[in-house]
């Protein structure tokens, strides 16, 4: 006997069981896709906007130096790493003489964690500029125990270093910064530059 | 009392069908979205990768300019007989880069490639030539200076020398390569 279909009925308990795993099993899965997306795509970001950043300021950095006079530069100890420059650039020309800058120098400040860019550095009339704060305390893969761990030849050398080689200054830094979940992005760059002057 | 009428089908809420489809467009859309998302890291990737290749190449030209200027062609040139220091003894015209994977066609492994026009002899072997046809090079062109262009070996006395760096290595969309093209004088320091 066939049963009369009432006006009122809505789904049976099977359809709605069914339904409902089918909606948690599609929506858990968009969400778990979802999250993982928008967690690499914001790790993506990250990680490009250090490296930009760490791209900008070693620009800076080599675009000071290579205005230099490889005979001003300061230390002048070749091989070895040091975290600071000191330098002077042509100004250009006057009565046949090459005018000079006044000193500049480049290095870490006291907390390690900060390039700043210093003219007339010990004196008076000294100004100081913060090119970046995000400076990794040794640079990428580098531990302090008097090996040379990431291979480039040098020992426990510092988020900023740069070196000295016959007529090039290679220049390398390591950007670092803690993600919100602890996570730390790490961005390093490698220039190298010849004194123009 | 008088029920409006109502039929079923206006009573009914979702059919399982509906609900189906339902379910399907909210995966397309799902798909939509994370395609985009993977083309974005793709072309990060990809927009990486090329910085990194244009960074070496930009050291390497600094490392170029370093050199004392006529000794430049025989350190970087492909033949290590005429190195100044001694057979073997320059750095070559390959070179590494760090970061990025060789091309599978690479012959050594290596990603950067230093190239100068040149054309072999039989007899001479490797030479620095102003009538070699390389128009990204500007060539052919006069290389010493002597406003003749000729088919002789001008290693020992450019003053004008075009380089091309070349990175090409093995990408995340294929093998893919960077030039760099320019030309090396000689200068000198304002005394």
């Amino acid at each position: 006997m066939r049963r009369p279909s009432s006006p009122r009925a809505g789904w049976t308990l099977v359809e709605m069981c069914l339904a409902g795993l089918l909606v948690t099993v599609v929506m858990g899965k968009a969400a778990f896709v979802m999250q993982s997306a928008l967690g690499l795509a914001s790790e993506e970001t990250a990680s490009m906007h250090y490296e930009d950043q760490a791209r900008t300021v070693i620009d800076r950095i080599a675009l000071a130096v290579m205005g230099s006079d490889r005979g001003t530069l300061l230390p002048q100890i070749e091989e070895v790493h040091s975290d600071k420059i000191r330098y002077t650039f042509s100004l250009g020309m006057e009565d046949g003489e090459v005018v000079w800058s006044p000193p500049e120098e480049i290095c870490l400040d006291d907390t390690r964690r900060a390039i700043e860019w210093r003219e007339n550095p010990g004196l008076a009339e000294e100004r100081q500029v913060v090119w970046s704060n995000l400076v990794a305390p040794l640079l990428q893969g580098e531990s302090v125990n008097g090996v040379d761990d990431n291979g480039n030849g040098l020992i426990d050398e510092d988020g900023l270093s740069f070196v000295l080689d016959g007529e090039r200054v290679i220049i390398r830094l390591t950007l670092r910064r803690p993600e919100v979940n602890g996570r730390t992005v790490d961005q390093t760059v490698e220039r190298i530059v010849t004194c123009r002057n | 009392m008088h029920t409006p009428l109502v039929s079923r089908r206006d009573r009914a809420g979702f059919t399982f069908v509906e609900l189906a489809v339902t379910l399907v467009i909210l995966l397309v859309a799902l798909l939509i979205f994370s395609s985009t998302l993977s083309s974005v890291a793709e072309q990060r990737a990809i927009n990486r990768e090329s910085a990194l290749a244009q960074e070496a190449a930009r050291n390497m030209l600094e490392s170029l300019r370093s050199e004392p200027f006529p000794e430049v062609f025989a350190r970087y040139n492909s033949d290590p007989a005429d190195d100044p220091g001694g057979a073997g003894t320059a750095p070559g015209h390959r070179f590494a880069v760090a970061n990025l994977d060789e091309a599978p066609d690479s012959p050594d492994a290596l990603e950067g490639e230093i190239v100068f026009p040149t054309a072999v002899d039989p007899v001479a072997g490797l030479q620095l030539r102003e009538d070699v046809v390389d128009r990204a090079l500007g060539l052919p062109r006069d290389l010493s200076g002597d406003s003749v262009i000729d088919a002789g070996d001008h290693a020992l006395d450019y003053f004008v020398l075009p380089v091309r760096i070349t990175v090409r290595w093995k990408g995340r969309s294929g093998t893919r390569e960077y030039q760099l093209t320019t030309q090396l004088c000689q200068w000198r320091k304002l005394t």
